[in-house]
């Protein structure tokens, strides 16, 4: 028999000790629980996040509302300064007018 | 994709820890390392496809395991392919001593040719493959093995010689 069989047959697999797949097996459980760990860390943060967006996003939507009438208001009392103006201009003129007629 | 972890490890088991074992030749961290390997797979079973990829990444990630685990260990100073002990001569020679001898001189080359040797002759492997799992040129695989062979077809030689004259 040559070097080259003579190594074949030498090295040929060891069996594994016989507890080694349960002591891997027993491994595995312990990392799912680490894993579930985080995946329950990940579902907290999430939760919180979602109640921190609960409360920020209606106060939000109710200071726009409340900026956006203050705009009209103001928009609305220009409006009618134009208009008392305009009017005050006509009644001046209108009174003008009638005297230098009389 | 279904891949029974279970059947893995029963299937590679001990490909995986005669790896080890005879890279280190220390057998509970080869133990350990095995283990953790393994583990290491189940991580990332979801990027398995088949169960012989499944063997594939086994065999790299206990090879490139046991290379870094004796570099940072240390567990042994390098010896040049010249300097390995011979074996000593027995009063009997059976098939079952010879082997034994052989994987004493096995077990006592230097890291990278012991790999080689190791994947060549225990996994089967052709140098190609063992070039590419080991991330060598397939000429220094060949260069190893050549190395080796003759190293150890010298130094049985020797201890068999040494052996007959003894009985």
């Amino acid at each position: 028999m040559n070097i080259e069989d003579r190594l074949r047959q030498a090295l040929e697999r060891e069996a594994a000790p016989a507890d080694f797949k349960r002591k891997v097996m027993q491994a595995v459980p312990a990392k799912k629980n680490v894993s579930l760990f985080w995946w329950n860390r990940r579902l907290s943060l999430a939760l919180a996040f979602a109640v921190v967006l609960a409360a920020v996003v209606p106060a939000v939507i109710v200071e726009n509302r409340h900026r956006r009438g203050i705009e009209a208001r103001d928009q609305l009392l220009t409006a009618l300064r134009v208009t008392n103006t305009t009017l005050r201009h006509t009644k001046q003129m209108i009174h003008r007018n009638t005297r230098r007629s009389s | 994709m279904g891949l029974d972890f279970a059947r893995i490890v029963d299937d590679n088991q001990s490909m995986v820890v005669s790896l080890a074992k005879r890279y280190l030749r220390d057998p509970e961290t080869a133990e350990e390392i095995a283990q953790d390997v393994f583990l290491q797979l189940y991580r990332q079973l979801d990027r398995i496809e088949t169960p012989q990829h499944a063997t594939f990444w086994l065999r790299r990630a206990i090879c490139h395991r046991a290379i870094d685990e004796s570099r940072r260990r240390k567990l042994r100073p390098r010896v040049g392919l010249e300097n390995i002990p011979e074996p000593r001569a027995e009063a009997s020679a059976p098939d079952a001593m010879l082997n034994e001898r052989l994987r004493r001189l096995v077990s006592a080359l230097p890291d990278m040719p012991r790999m080689i040797v190791l994947l060549r002759y225990q996994e089967d492997l052709d140098p190609s493959e063992i070039a590419e799992l080991l991330e060598m040129p397939v000429s220094t695989v060949k260069s190893h093995l050549h190395r080796s062979l003759a190293v150890l077809r010298e130094k049985l030689g020797r201890a068999t010689a040494k052996q007959e004259a003894c009985s």
